[in-house]
């Protein structure tokens, strides 16, 4: 329990302005982007490692609960402190520290946000390559914590593709450094390959040292329509059996394309079961080919009307669209659920056609976002919080969403993480020992089990 | 070792499969004095969790081995103990080539592998040295790459997921077949590199990239060490290679004695393209416009060249043997490095060549005395290890035993690093069995290896 001699330990360490216990303060921060919610006791603003690890120790010696919070953008629940306690919060390390652009590497501060970055270093034609959906508000310590993707993964892949080092204060509050801008050739673990997508477990990162790549020359952008979802899913596998490998390839249904086209009056194809935007990108000579190529397997899997982007505004509006998706999906319902469930490539057909059927089954509006090319899921379950009986329907087809997936040899989750939202299922995918294991991993980092508790691996009584 | 554990071990295995001969064991060594006590041959995943089991309660240690072509690399000489050759685990449980994934067992070879992955255009980019004999498993466990780790990265790129048997004798599951995947620790990329400290890969699913329209490689003469290091770095910044290697005129001269004989004398660049056809053609002719004396070569020619470039160690190392040493800067002191470190190596008149993974800033620094005699180039390694950290990188010895450069290095990430190395060690393997001779722990578990 957070008592007054600790929030006077707080005050000490990070000054009274930022700690905030006030009772919209604390309704402020119960929630991410998920359905879970809990209360903290207490919020902190931090501005660099020291306090951090100030804050951790006192925690420790106290058994106070954690819980790091970037822009809170979360969608299974990793920044919402179930147990209360301590949230901090990093929006402050905001630093872009240092761009180095020969050696293509930036340093940044956890609280700056994916969108920042970029910025920050198109100037100089490089790309920080991973880019959630989510770009303009979520920060680098938040994609690094949930090992975030993005539109480019299939070809430029993940956050932990891209992240070589950080400096991490562990749950006992000592600083470590982790990797470094160099290449690893000395005889030690990657450690690196444990704290990315560690959903707040293992450490807090106060930098992060990122991988830029060169922007890519050109691109060509390809817009696809079909009749049926599956027939979309099915050109997708054909696609990369081609030797192609786009850079994106994105799929929406005819729910999101009427969703967006109702809110931007782009010219989407409304008619359309099914679209795919799909883009290659790289060196310029060759590209033409690619994109000719693509547009004969779309024709031949039964798209409808294929469509070259013939400008920089033809590309920038399928664009939009893409991203625009979630949100106006949003303006459909009070709430939606946004999963991320995960299937080998040439399973996307089956498990599209599951999904239409769940939704028939259980009466639920669903509209379906994916990032195609690797299988990655984003079905939106559109209903109402406040109708207790349509709540038990969506966690319902959440279950069997899952259940399928892993039965088609994919996973719960392809980008968003384990957190609290998805915890019940971890039985499904691990055996007792597989969670036992990953338990121990997790106390190594944390023996006093303060950081980020409760979350990612489920507690060993529950799971036997 | 007790012949009642040997018993016990030919219960598990079948006799065949339980090797106590004197050959056997050398062959699976890494010194003339230090030999395992027994070799096993398990042909299943539950038959090296139960060998896991039974070195656990009897506290052997254990250690993994696949060809052993690596092996020096990361394993100390350890007296006593077994050995577990997983050649014998060499089958493709599925090859799923429209996922462009294959799960297999981790003793299977490369070049078994890649011979089966060509049926359906699809291969999986890792050439470690001896890209046909080295095993799957080994190359995880090695952290393998070869110069393609510029465009595609090493071994860890290449992995989805992995069965693991800890040495508590429980077999684990890591990742999944799924590029995205975010439902454990990354275990998978963990495990690459850990030397078999942690535990036993016995299955791997691979991520394979399909075989490339077209791959060239363009080989770049220059006489002065100083042109060759300016073109590799514009090379890198203006173009895409996927491979680019940068030989002074010493291991020129090896490549020469390994077999390929380019006419002309001095350094040499060596960088590859691969890709669509338009893409690589117009990448070639950028060089070519560049450096007129560029040499394009493609198929046998290029390998030829990249047979030779395999052999560089081998070859300079002879039967004599040699002291590799491994540096990494950043790119933009790489000029400073290589440069400085070539008079270094004049300057101490003993015969050494320098070959880098140039756009990685990975330089190998070979060295013409045998590791035994490691004393007799400490002090030239020394001032090359300042070099490489005054310039804000490190060196490592390759392939002797003495782990203090290594040690300093991991140290200075903090003073609680040693610990928490120890805690997580203690997570996977609570006993500590698990090859207590690999360099990547062996600084942590035993402070006194260190000055070995
Ligand atoms: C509309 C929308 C679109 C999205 N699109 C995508 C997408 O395309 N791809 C994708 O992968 N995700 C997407 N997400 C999910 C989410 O944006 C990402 O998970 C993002 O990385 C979270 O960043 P954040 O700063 O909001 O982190 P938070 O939500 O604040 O925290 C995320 C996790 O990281 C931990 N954490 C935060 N900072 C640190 C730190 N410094 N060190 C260690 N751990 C830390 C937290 O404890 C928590 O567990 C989307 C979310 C929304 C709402």
């Amino acid at each position: 329990m957070v008592d007054q001699a600790t929030l006077n330990e707080l005050v000490k360490i990070v000054g009274r302005e930022n700690v905030l216990t006030s009772k919209v303060s604390l309704n402020t921060y119960m929630y991410d982007a998920s359905l879970v919610y809990g209360q903290p006791e207490v919020i902190v603003y931090v501005q660099n490692a020291q306090q951090i690890s100030a804050i951790l120790k006192l925690a420790g010696s106290k058994k106070i609960p954690v819980t790091p919070r970037g822009g809170g953008t979360c969608l299974s629940g990793g920044a919402v402190p179930q147990r209360g306690g301590i949230v901090i919060v990093m929006t402050r390390m905001n630093r872009i520290l240092e761009i180095d652009p020969e050696n293509r590497i930036a340093v940044v501060e956890p609280g700056v946000t994916n969108m920042e970055l970029q910025k920050a270093v198109a100037p100089y034609g490089l790309v920080y390559m991973p880019d959630p959906a989510s770009q303009k508000v979520s920060t680098m310590g938040g994609n690094l914590g949930e090992n975030s993707g993005g539109m480019r993964g299939i070809k430029y892949g993940l956050t932990k593709d891209h992240i070589i080092g950080m400096e991490l204060v562990l749950s006992n509050g000592e600083i470590v450094q982790i990797g470094g801008k160099l290449e690893p050739i000395a005889q030690e673990l990657n450690l690196n390959a444990l704290i990315i997508g560690s959903e707040g477990n293992l450490g807090i990162a106060t930098k992060i040292i990122c991988k830029l790549t060169p922007a890519p020359r050109a691109n060509r952008t390809v817009l696809a329509s079909y009749k049926t979802l599956e027939d979309a899913g099915t050109t997708v596998s054909a696609i990369i059996a081609h030797g192609i490998i786009p850079c994106t390839l994105e799929l929406m249904d005819n729910k999101i394309i009427n969703a967006v086209e109702d809110w931007l009056h782009i010219g989407l194809p409304v008619d359309a079961g099914a679209i795919l935007l799909i883009e290659v990108d790289g060196w310029d000579a060759g590209l033409d080919r690619q994109a000719q190529q693509i547009m004969q397997i779309c024709r031949e899997n039964g798209a409808t009307d294929v469509k070259l982007a013939q400008n920089a505004r033809e590309r920038d509006n399928l664009w939009l669209a893409r991203r625009s998706a979630i949100g106006a999906i949003g303006r459909l319902a009070p709430n939606y659920d946004m999963e991320d469930a995960t299937v080998p490539r040439t399973k996307l057909p089956e498990i599209l056609k599951e999904v239409n059927r769940l939704s028939q089954e259980y009466n639920l509006a669903i509209g379906m976002l994916a990032h195609a090319g690797d299988g990655n899921l984003h079905p939106l379950v559109l209903f109402d919080e406040r109708n207790k009986e349509q709540m038990e329907r969506v966690e319902k087809v959440r279950a069997a969403l899952f259940r399928k997936a892993l039965d088609l040899g994919g996973t719960l989750s392809g980008e968003h993480g384990i957190g609290l939202a998805k915890l019940e299922f971890m039985r499904w995918a691990f055996n007792p020992e597989e969670l036992q294991f990953l338990r121990r991993e997790r106390l190594a980092f944390d023996p006093g089990e303060i950081l980020n508790a409760g979350k990612t691996v489920p507690d060993t009584d529950t799971a036997a | 070792m007790r012949q009642e554990i040997i018993h016990k071990l030919e219960q598990i295995l079948g006799s065949g499969n339980c090797q106590v001969d004197q050959d056997i064991r050398r062959r699976h060594s890494l010194s003339k004095t230090a030999m395992p006590d027994a070799v096993v041959y398990p042909e299943n995943s539950q038959q090296v969790a139960a060998v896991l089991k039974l070195a656990g309660e009897e506290g052997i240690p254990v250690v993994p081995w696949g060809a052993g072509t690596m092996a020096r690399r990361g394993l100390l000489p350890l007296a006593g103990g077994l050995i577990i050759n997983l050649t014998r685990m060499n089958k493709v449980v599925e090859y799923d080539y429209e996922n462009m994934t294959a799960y297999v067992e981790a003793g299977i070879s490369l070049g078994e592998l890649q011979k089966i992955l060509r049926t359906h255009n699809l291969y999986w980019p890792v050439e470690p040295v001896e890209p046909d004999t080295c095993t799957v498993g080994g190359c995880i466990a090695a952290g393998a790459s070869g110069p393609s780790k510029l465009g595609y990265g090493d071994v860890k790129f290449h992995i989805l997921g992995l069965e693991v048997v800890l040495p508590t004798g429980e077999i684990i599951h890591t990742g999944g077949k799924t590029v995205k995947n975010v439902q454990d620790y990354d275990n998978t990329r963990f495990l690459a590199g850990s030397w078999g400290s942690l535990g036993i890969i016995t299955r791997a699913m691979l991520k394979l990239r399909p075989v490339p329209e077209k791959e060239t490689t363009v080989f770049l003469p220059f006489k002065q060490l100083a042109e060759a290091i300016a073109a590799a770095r514009a090379i890198r910044n203006e173009t895409l290679p996927v491979a680019l290697e940068l030989l002074d005129g010493a291991a020129m001269a090896v490549l020469n004695r390994a077999g390929w004989k380019p006419a002309a004398e001095g350094s040499g660049v060596l960088v590859v393209y691969n890709g669509f056809r338009e893409q690589v053609d117009s990448q070639v002719d950028y060089v070519k416009k560049h450096y007129p004396a560029a040499t394009v070569m493609e198929e046998e020619a290029a390998a030829a060249a990249w047979q030779a470039r395999r052999q560089l160690f081998p070859v300079f190392a002879g039967e004599s043997g040699a002291v590799m040493a491994s540096a990494a800067v950043p790119f933009t002191a790489m000029e400073e490095f290589l440069t400085r470190a070539r008079d270094e190596l004049d300057r101490s008149g003993k015969e050494a060549a320098l070959a880098s993974h140039f756009g990685n800033c990975h330089v190998h620094i070979l060295l013409g005395e045998a590791p035994e005699a490691y004393d007799g180039v400490q002090e030239t390694i020394n001032r090359l290890a300042t070099l490489a950290g005054d310039l804000g990188g490190l060196l490592v010895v390759d392939n002797i035993d003495d782990l203090a450069l290594t040690r300093r290095w991991v140290e200075a990430r903090g003073k609680a690093i040693m610990e928490l190395l120890s805690r997580i060690k203690a997570a996977f393997d609570p006993r500590g069995i698990m090859a207590p001779n690999s360099k990547v722990l062996a600084y942590v578990i035993d402070n006194s290896r260190a000055a070995s």
